[in-house]
């Protein structure tokens, strides 16, 4: 005990020491801190209770007891004589006679009386039933572990007040943490010395055995399965407030190297150096930052954040630190890890750095079962290929490319300038995601040059290859390919395909094509179909549109409106 | 007597048998919610939505929200649903015959202006008096229909007919969505391969005391109503343990008509939502499912998100949340017996065999077991009969696991998104975790058997939903 204190004493004079320090107008900040602070004055408040009781049960022993016991024997009285005052004086001044429970729900009095009452009910019944031994439980608790208490929220107080501004918040964590470890330690210290001296352990025993007994045979095992599910509850508590702790703790102290080491980063990369050699200086903060794991991971992430900022020269310094550090034995390490989300990180590191070292491995990771991962290698894989057809790894891809793999395939295209090379080699695999994916590329990007394998596409025996075909032919206004399209628009094609070639018509479409629209209108099929052969017609001349819709056939009109009034 | 006596062993011995499945089911769905929540959250750091943001390639998507009576928040309802982050987006407001000026409200904020729609009534649904949309660019995405009045299924019936996007997201027009939400949601449907995506759910949380303004959820609060923090309690115990393990295992049989997306196509081939049920959301993604099997249109998932990406106001009186309970009973047990068919059926594999029977034994058995327990209980004592070192020890029992389930949900909670920030919420979490197997539960089991009755009285109703609006105090 004098070795907790001792440490608390000194904590706290550091502490205040810090402030003094900090803070020459100490006391004007003091008296403002309380007066704004709701921890503060919630401490202070509990501090002085705990004082007060403390006192009180130290100094004043029995006595003490026989006044609570003669309070609880007249309390109901006072609480009912309260209670009626407070009835009466409520009922006098409000208007609202309805009934109780309104009554209850608006007057403030009401409530606090009732809750006087039970309260009091409740004491007086502990009192009543518990006798001399409530009055022991309070003893035993207070001369031992009362102080262990006091002294927990002392500190607690004393921190929070220093760590009042921000930049101290960490001691506020700190406090919190003294604060749970001395209450639990208050806590069990309680039990264990209750446990002993009302002998628990072996009435627990005597109540396993007794029920080991009393209960059918099925049952016997209730007991235990209950003592297993609390003490599990009580380490998923313990693992609930510990994992909120360490996550205010982890975002502080995080935050407060990434701080420091995107300042030096931002120093280092913009130093003059002299054929790849650190000066004692970087090296000596080299050693520091890769002393642990846990930095140089930070350090790491920070230099990736950097090197996606920055370019030119600054990309070599950036890649030089990196060697430096060893921080690539990392990457290497996190690229061979068995756990998929090390592997992830690895293959960022590689890709952001632009290292294909390890190419060969990452090409085997295509062919994960994994999903997360085998979008993670296609993109590391992009970004590292060099030669002319840096998508070919798709071609002999076993597993479908995704809608989101496709998408961010074109959308990282879309954002670095990288050539997308030759795209023959995807319209000729088996696999028809990744045909749709390359007609997508080619539509994306303006590929004229895959005209002719376009066209032969269109009778591809999967309906999804037809469809993105007959889509990446709007890139292609000619008269030829409008004709051809016309031509199979007849031909067995389901709603979906249909409806991609009446679009490619409404971009590409000529004279012949409006004889065409205007025929497959009149027929009017479905609705879905009108709609779209009309705005394939008003995007390639609107005037016939009109004439059609002011046809004699009404429901020409309707669609008609309808697609050009919803489009406001 | 020795008939009894031979009857209290059969009770004896259904208790047990019933006891022990509802502990180790739950057992098993704490273990697969764990491991899908660990693994979603591992993936989720790796995610990059912005690919979907820029890209044309997006399937696009209608969001309604049929609104009846909703004058108070609808125009904020309608700015939050505008302020989605998606590409390709449609917000379908259906304004279903209300009482109220929800209608004018809309007109008059959206500068709304009637348009001639050719509507295709693929599904069957009352008239639909006007299709609106904004003269300002600015709500281009916005339209509202007006229609008769037929209810909440109905006028999602009409919402669809009026649809042109691909994808469809059903919601309830006074939640407050993330963001986000549309994004997270579409991200299954896109990342399909072999097995088609049929629909996607979200978890949704409790907003009651949440700052909400300008259509946005600006802190998160714990409820300060006691009703409504049991109910903060009871969603993450349905959806962060239940819902995302049988996700995990794709057994999913409810998304919560508060905030679900399907797709649209296959509920147009289903014959879209039910009209005559009052869950129809449970109802529809049944028969969406049912559907993939009597077609054999192969493999399907039905998809969960655990983040939180809808918030709703919860009934914070008992009569109000009474009402919700009753009609969530009667809604189970329609769509059970409208599709009986699936009970124990092997031809509905995982359907038919795990999540239909769960959820008639579990979900809608278990009160009406409670009930007969209670029964069986109160016979003991007046026989004189009852065993009390038994019945303490059951009921301790009981109580122990009823914690240790909330606390788990809580932990999860904890480890992953982590909701509730302030330092006392985890208190008052444990705290109403600790006395809700004694206040909370035994209403939600007398509201369940309330609705048991009401659905043999042929009950049909919804009964009425009174908000208070969300708060905008600052903390």
């Amino acid at each position: 005990m004098p070795s907790y204190l001792f440490i608390l004493v000194i904590l706290s004079i550091v502490a205040i020491s810090m402030q003094l320090y900090l803070s020459t107008t100490l006391m004007a900040k003091a008296v403002a801190l309380f007066k704004t602070n709701k921890t503060l004055r919630v401490s202070t408040f509990v501090l002085l209770m705990g004082i007060l009781c403390w006192l009180l049960f130290r100094f004043a022993g029995d006595r003490l007891f026989r006044i609570i016991m003669l309070f609880a024997s007249y309390y109901k009285f006072l609480v009912i004589a309260v209670l009626l005052v407070s009835l009466a004086y409520n009922l006098y001044k409000s208007t609202i006679w309805s009934t109780g429970l309104n009554l209850y729900n608006k007057a403030r009095g009401i409530r606090i009386s009732i809750w006087f009452l039970v309260t009091g009910v409740l004491l007086y019944l502990f009192f009543l039933l518990a006798g001399d031994q409530a009055y022991s439980i309070i003893l035993l608790l207070t001369p031992e572990y009362l102080n262990v208490t006091i002294a927990s929220i002392v500190t607690f107080f004393i921190l929070s007040y220093v760590s009042s501004k921000n930049k101290y918040e960490i001691l506020n964590v700190f406090g919190s943490v003294i604060l749970i470890i001395w209450i639990s330690v208050s806590v069990i210290a309680t039990s264990v010395h209750l446990g002993i001296h009302y002998h628990l352990l072996d009435k627990t025993l005597y109540l396993f055995t007794y029920l080991d007994n009393a209960l059918p045979g099925n049952y016997r095992i209730l007991p235990y399965i209950i003592l297993a599910s609390w003490i599990i509850n009580f380490f998923a508590l313990l693992y609930v407030t510990g994992r909120r702790i360490s996550n205010i703790l982890d975002d502080y102290i995080t935050q407060r190297f990434r701080d420091s080491y995107q300042e030096k980063i931002i120093e280092l990369i913009n130093e003059d150096v002299v054929e790849n050699e650190s000066s004692p200086d970087e090296q000596l903060y080299f050693k520091k930052v890769n002393r642990l794991f846990y930095t140089r991971q930070i350090f790491s992430a920070e230099l990736l954040r950097m090197h996606e900022l920055v370019y030119g020269s600054l990309h070599d310094q950036i890649h030089r630190l990196f060697h430096s550090l060893s921080l690539t034995e990392d990457a290497f390490n996190y690229l061979h890890s068995s756990r998929w989300f090390y592997k992830i990180k690895g293959l960022r590191i590689y890709a952001e750095l632009g290292d294909s070292s390890e190419i060969a491995y990452i090409q085997k990771i295509i062919k994960s079962k994994n999903s997360i991962l085998r979008f993670e290698a296609q993109l590391a894989l992009t970004r590292l290929s060099d030669d002319e057809r840096p998508l070919d790894y798709l071609k002999d891809l076993e597993q479908s490319l995704t809608m989101w793999e496709q998408l961010n395939l074109i959308h990282f295209y879309t954002n670095h300038k990288k050539p997308l090379g030759d795209l023959s080699g995807l319209l000729e695999s088996k696999n028809v995601t990744v045909i749709c994916f390359a007609l997508e590329c080619i539509h994306k990007f303006n590929r004229y040059e895959y005209r002719n394998q376009i066209l032969e596409l269109t009778l591809h025996s999967d309906g999804n290859v037809q469809n993105a075909a007959f889509r990446t032919l709007t890139l292609f206004e000619e008269a030829e390919i409008g004709s051809y399209i016309l031509s199979r628009y007849n031909q067995d094609m389901s709603l979906s395909t249909r409806i991609n070639i009446i679009r490619t018509l409404g971009r590409i479409g000529d004279a012949g094509t409006i004889i065409f629209l205007k025929e497959q209108i009149s027929i009017f099929e479905l609705d879905v179909i009108c709609i779209e052969l009309f705005k394939a017609l008003i995007l390639i001349d609107s005037q016939q549109a009109i004439d059609m819709a002011n046809s004699d056939d009404l429901r020409f009109m309707r669609i008609y409106q309808h697609v050009t009034e919803t489009s406001i | 007597m020795e008939i009894l006596h031979f009857l209290f062993h059969i009770a004896d011995i259904i208790i047990f048998i019933f006891g022990i499945f509802v502990l180790s089911t739950y057992f098993i769905m704490g273990i697969f919610s764990a491991s899908a929540l660990y693994r979603y959250i591992h993936k989720n750091k790796f995610i990059d939505y912005n690919a979907i943001l820029s890209s044309d390639m997006a399937p696009s998507v209608s969001i309604l929200a049929p609104a009846f009576n909703e004058a108070k928040n609808v125009v904020d309802n309608v700015r939050s649903l505008m302020s989605l982050n998606y590409v390709n987006l449609e917000i379908i407001i259906i304004n279903d015959g209300s009482q109220d000026d929800t209608l004018q409200k809309l007109i008059e904020n959206y500068h709304l202006k009637p348009v001639k729609f050719a509507i295709d009534y693929k599904l069957g649904c009352n008239e639909i008096r006007t299709v609106y949309k904004s003269e300002n660019k600015a709500f281009q995405k916005l339209i509202v229909i007006d229609k008769v009045n037929g209810g909440k299924a109905d006028a999602l019936n009409a919402g669809i007919n009026v649809s042109s996007s691909e994808l469809i997201i059903s919601i309830d027009v006074d939640c407050i969505i993330e963001s986000d939400a549309v994004l997270k949601m579409v991200k299954p449907f896109i990342e399909q391969t072999d097995k088609k995506v049929i629909a996607s759910g979200g978890v949704i949380r409790v907003a009651n005391n949440c700052d909400v303004g300008t259509g946005k959820l600006n802190l998160v609060r714990f409820p300060n109503k006691l009703i409504a923090g049991f109910q903060v309690l009871e969603y993450s115990r349905a959806f962060i343990l239940g819902r995302m393990a049988w996700s995990k295992i794709n057994g999913l049989l409810l998304i919560s008509g508060a905030f679900g997306m399907f797709d649209k196509e296959l509920v147009i081939q289903v014959g879209g939502y039910n009209p005559r049920t009052v869950g129809e959301d449970m109802e529809l993604v049944v028969r969406m499912r049912r559907h993939m099997h009597d077609r054999k249109l192969g493999k399907y998932i039905v998809s969960f998100i655990p983040d939180p990406l809808c918030w709703t106001e919860v009934p914070d009186s008992m009569k109000v949340l009474g009402r919700q309970r009753d009609r969530w009973t009667r809604g189970t047990m329609q769509t059970l017996f409208i599709h009986k068919k699936l009970f124990l059926n092997p031809k509905y594999k995982l359907l038919g065999l795990v999540s239909y029977p769960y959820w008639f034994f579990f979900e809608w058995l278990a009160p009406i077991v409670e009930l007969c327990g209670l029964i069986y209980f109160t016979t003991l004592v007046v026989s004189g009969q009852v065993n009390w070192t038994f019945f303490l020890t059951l009921t301790a029992f009981v109580y122990s696991f009823a914690f240790m389930l909330t606390l788990f949900s809580i932990l999860y909670e904890e480890a992953t998104f982590n909701a509730y920030k302030r330092k006392l919420d985890i208190l008052r979490m444990v705290s109403l975790a600790l006395i809700e197997p004694f206040i909370y539960h035994p209403l939600v089991v007398f509201w369940s058997i309330k609705g048991n009755i009401s659905y043999l009285r042929g009950s049909k109703g919804w009964g009425k939903m009174e908000r208070t609006g969300f708060s905008t105090k600052k903390e």
